[in-house]
């Protein structure tokens, strides 16, 4: 058996003391921007990559690597502790993590992202193993048409994102998608909503937006409300940090599923973890019976996207690695470490340097059991975290929420960025309107234009052509019978909803 | 008039009036293309519209429920928000330090409880935590102190 | 940051402009106005290494992407003319402008070119669903079939080139826009588009895996490192007399022996063993021009693209 072959052979690399180090490195470095709001994967690989000249390729693409799956580690635990997104692939486990957080539950939290992160990430490693070759080729038969489809399917399954009415859910995925058109159209080259800014040309990050709209809006609302006592000091016992076997049961099918939706987007060029997260949430609530208790703390709410960002991770090494194409900014920097050391990216990779593909495979096992290792011991650190009196606590939150949007790209707009959103997120929060959806909107809406326009020019202007294509076709059938169902389901609970809407 | 819900009133005619002004923008300013080649104005310009009637029905479906106005806050707002732009200001002509100390003092009034020794403590306390973590740990190439004059 | 405000400093104090002969007296900026890990950046890297060597001082690379280059052009604009801020970029340094009309500064006078530092031609590729061997087989082809050319963006050099074979071989065929060369790479894969024309060395990598394949090169003869590609010229294709290159540039106002000093520095350290092995990865060779030749080449590329975008209804809005 070949394959044995190559892992043996991808082992014995990824156990080179080098290689070890460098891997621990990555991981410990990755799970510390992750848990930094505002420092994402990206920031902390570019400011690494100068040093990748000094090393040997393997062990350069070792650690980075590292960084890249560790953060979505650490990402949970900004977001869970202090609703604040460590990075935007943990965005949406905000949601549930937090109120899980307040009701002393965050040591089984903290537990099970790393679990779930866990899971995702071994079977988004088994699919890299195994599949790659095939799966890379599969997704070159994505064009625009099937790109525009699945992410219109992502927004009309995720439009109850949220617990709001399924109303005020769509006003903000809408909203979102708005706030999404402002810089410049990558379609024609015009200038949208800047009013002659330059800062604005590429538009808002996704991180000041993340961090304004969760982070800033949350501590408005929650100075001088939110003592210690609120916590539970049991909460930081290891005992408690044991989910129940009611947790377990709901627990294990979401990061199965997760783990799913999470290898697939992360294996498609141009979508990721964080697109991969939305979408396995949005699942989960469409799937559950309860869906009320989304939003309320559901532990499925949390496992779900950190299993599908973990498996996005992972997977997008397939196209990068199998056929060069590297999906994200990321993944371009990944190959960029290559290329300076004369290692041309492309299908024969995998064959000319078997022990740099299967050792970077190896590391990625022996990462994640690092990550667990590490992850674990620190769960009752992080916990004590909240014991921190809060009106000590906001203005660190605020400072490193400042630093964090600054350090992006060292522009001082982007803080004035995150001062705009805090308002909004704030008068969101007065108005009732939901922030998860305008955070999908803002994320799926620049691909849903692009790929519809682009799509629209490669069918000649032909509808019909987009829904011949038999996979966009049938993905937009699946979506038109969603909607029909959701609008369907939501008048029938209307009855219950305006009693309740009553009594609130 | 008491028992409307003048919460969703008032949101779904904001959401309006914000989707027909960015509608009406996009018209007027971008161009809106043909089916087969859009133009950079018609999404937005969709997207407007559609805003707008979300707004208008929210905003109706308010007038046959009942709801109560929740709390506004303003000085927390004011203080936190105006925290964010003091660092903004601040780190690029002063440097971080200063930023972050200026920011935390700022910060703190939002507790609406003045504790000038706390205050300066934890000012001080953010200042050297953000310079070992950020620029001695994570190597930020942001100057600690500046001078602009 | 930090070097912006050293350098305020420094100017002050020398009470003027920086001067050739004291150049560099303080560590140098090299701004690469995309992502780091591009081909643009790996060769700004080097180029970095390089300079520092023979200059004795600090180039630090800092990437400043977005707008097509034109952010990081952008802030190249604003600094200091006196050589301690430069910015290494590709062409479409000349093509970005003719599309985004509303730039803050103004490429011609707010710009120094400086030196080339190397050039190759505009390669022709086609995708799995182009049948043609040959640039003759494409000419053809494309007549019976109106084919999707992939642009890299709006605006881009890949744009242009596209739109520029275009007018000039009389075919039918529309431009299609991708968010950078890997979409459209992967899209001629795919066989979502059919023709992406693009410098050696965004596409050589794939063309040399057999992921897509070579039609010919933009221009009147072929190409020296090339040369079983077949060129436009030699198929009657006239009027295409466009290379792709990479050079560096300087904020506008820099004095004539500053810009003769960085040019025979930079056309010296090309010549190092490493930078040629980048340049020979790359499929290009190196640029050897003056700082007056390659001003006045950027400067007719940049009325050509203006004319184009003209005639062939190419617009900001």
């Amino acid at each position: 058996m070949e394959i044995f072959a190559n892992l043996a052979l991808g082992l014995e690399t990824a156990l080179s003391p080098t290689n070890l180090v460098f891997c621990f490195a990555g991981v410990f470095l990755g799970t510390l921007v992750g848990v930094i709001p505002g420092i994402g994967p990206l920031a902390a690989i570019s400011m690494l990559f100068p040093i990748t000249f000094h090393l040997n390729p393997t062990a350069a693409l070792i650690m980075l690597a590292g960084i890249w799956y560790g953060t979505s580690y650490g990402g949970s635990t900004a977001s869970i502790l202090l609703n604040i997104p460590g990075t935007t692939s943990s965005a949406i486990t905000c949601l549930d993590g937090y109120p899980l957080a307040r009701q002393g539950k965050a040591g089984v939290a903290l537990l099970m992202t790393t679990v779930a992160s866990f899971i995702g990430g071994s079977i988004g490693i088994v699919l890299l193993t195994l599949f790659s070759p095939v799966i890379a080729a599969y997704a070159l038969t994505f064009g625009s048409a099937e790109y525009f489809s699945l992410m219109l399917l992502g927004l009309v399954a995720a439009s109850s994102i949220s617990g709001a009415s399924a109303l005020k859910g769509l006003a903000m995925v809408i909203l979102g998608m708005l706030i999404a058109t402002i810089g410049m159209d990558s379609q024609s080259g015009t200038a949208r909503y800047t009013f002659g800014s330059l800062d604005l040309l590429d538009g808002l990050s996704i991180s000041a937006l993340a961090m304004g709209l969760f982070g800033v809006g949350e501590i408005i609302a929650s100075v001088r409300r939110i003592t210690v006592k609120d916590i539970d000091r049991k909460g930081i016992t290891f005992r408690s940090m044991l989910p129940n076997r009611e947790e377990l049961k709901r627990s294990w099918l979401p990061m199965l599923r997760g783990s799913s939706i999470g290898a697939f987007f992360g294996a498609l060029p141009g979508t990721g973890p964080s697109v991969a997260a939305f979408m396995s949430y949005a699942v989960e609530k469409r799937v559950s019976r309860e869906p009320q208790r989304f939003g309320q703390g559901a532990i499925e709410g949390v496992v779900a996207p950190e299993s599908a960002n973990n498996a996005a991770d992972q997977t997008a090494f397939i196209p990068t690695m199998a056929l060069g194409i590297p999906g994200s900014a990321t993944m371009a920097l990944m190959l960029g470490a290559l290329m300076i050391h004369g290692i041309s990216p492309g299908p024969n990779l995998i064959t000319d340097q078997p022990a740099l593909f299967w050792g970077l495979v190896m590391s990625f096992w022996i990462g994640n059991v690092l990550l667990v290792i590490l992850n674990l011991p620190l769960i009752g650190l992080w916990v004590r975290l909240l014991l921190v009196p809060y009106h000590l606590m906001y203005p660190a939150i605020l400072i490193f929420v400042c630093i964090g949007a600054y350090s992006v790209r060292y522009v001082v707009f982007d803080i004035f960025a995150v001062m705009i959103f805090g308002a909004l997120g704030y008068a969101m929060r007065i108005f009732g309107w939901p922030a998860a959806p305008l955070l999908l909107g803002f994320v799926l809406g620049p691909l849903v234009e692009q790929h519809f326009r682009r799509a629209m020019v490669l069918a000649r202007g032909d509808f019909t052509a987009i829904l011949e294509r038999p996979i966009s076709g049938t993905v937009l059938a699946i979506t038109a019978l969603l909607l029909v169902w959701s609008i369907w389901s939501g008048l029938r609970q209307r009855n219950g909803a305006l009693a309740s809407a009553k009594q609130s | 008039m008491v028992d409307r819900d003048f919460r969703d009133i008032l949101g779904g005619g904001l959401l309006a009036a914000l989707g027909l002004a960015a509608a009406a923008y996009a018209f007027m300013h971008y161009n809106m293309g043909t089916i087969t080649r859009m133009g950079p104005g018609m999404i937005p310009a969709a997207l407007g519209v559609l805003m707008a009637l979300f707004g208008v029905t929210i905003s109706i479906s308010g007038f046959f429920r009942s709801g109560r106005f929740p709390e506004v806050r303003t000085l927390t707002p004011i203080f936190i928000l105006g925290s964010i732009a003091a660092f903004a200001v601040l780190v690029r002509p002063f440097g971080l330090i200063p930023a972050v100390f200026v920011a935390t003092i700022v910060a703190t009034f939002a507790e609406l409880n003045f504790r000038p020794l706390l205050c300066v403590i934890l000012g001080l306390a953010l200042s050297l935590m953000a310079y070992v973590i950020f620029i001695v740990g994570l190597r930020l190439t942001i100057p600690p102190f500046a001078w602009p004059f | 940051m930090k070097t912006i405000i050293a350098a305020t400093l420094v100017v002050l104090a020398a009470g003027g402009a920086g001067v050739a002969q004291d150049f560099p007296n303080r560590p140098v900026t090299l701004i690469v106005p995309y992502g780091p890990g591009g081909s643009t950046d790996l060769l700004g890297r080097q180029l970095a290494n390089e300079l520092q060597e023979k200059w004795g001082q600090p180039v630090v690379v800092e990437n400043r992407p977005g707008a097509g280059s034109m952010i990081g052009t952008a802030s190249l604009a604003q600094a200091e003319p006196d050589g301690h801020t430069i910015l290494i970029n590709t062409a479409a340094f000349s093509t970005a402008p003719a599309v985004q009309t509303d730039l803050p500064f103004d490429a011609k006078a707010d710009i120094s070119p400086i030196a080339m530092i190397a050039t190759s031609p505009y390669v022709v590729v086609g995708g799995a669903q182009v049948e043609s061997e040959t640039f003759a087989e494409f000419l053809a082809e494309a007549q019976a079939r109106p084919m999707f050319f992939a642009t890299a963006g709006v605006g881009s050099s890949s744009h242009f080139a596209a739109e520029l074979l275009i007018q000039q071989a009389g075919i039918p065929g529309d431009v299609v826009h991708f968010s950078g060369g890997g979409e459209a790479n992967t899209n001629l894969m795919g066989g979502h588009a059919d023709i992406y024309i693009s410098t050696t060395a965004s596409v050589m990598p794939y063309v040399n895996n057999n992921q897509l394949k070579a039609l010919g090169v933009l221009g009147e003869e072929r190409f020296v490192l090339l040369p079983d590609f077949e060129s436009s010229g030699e198929n009657g294709v006239r009027g295409i007399d466009v290379d792709g290159w990479i050079g560096l540039f300087g904020p506008g106002g820099m004095s004539d022996e500053l810009l003769d000093r960085i040019n025979s520095d930079v056309n010296e350290v090309i010549w190092s063993e490493a930078f040629q092995g980048i340049l020979q990865e790359n499929f290009v060779i190196e640029g050897r021009t003056s700082a007056p030749q390659f001003k006045a080449q950027v400067e007719a590329e940049m009325d050509l693209w203006v004319r184009l975008a003209d005639e062939r209804g190419i617009t900001g809005d």
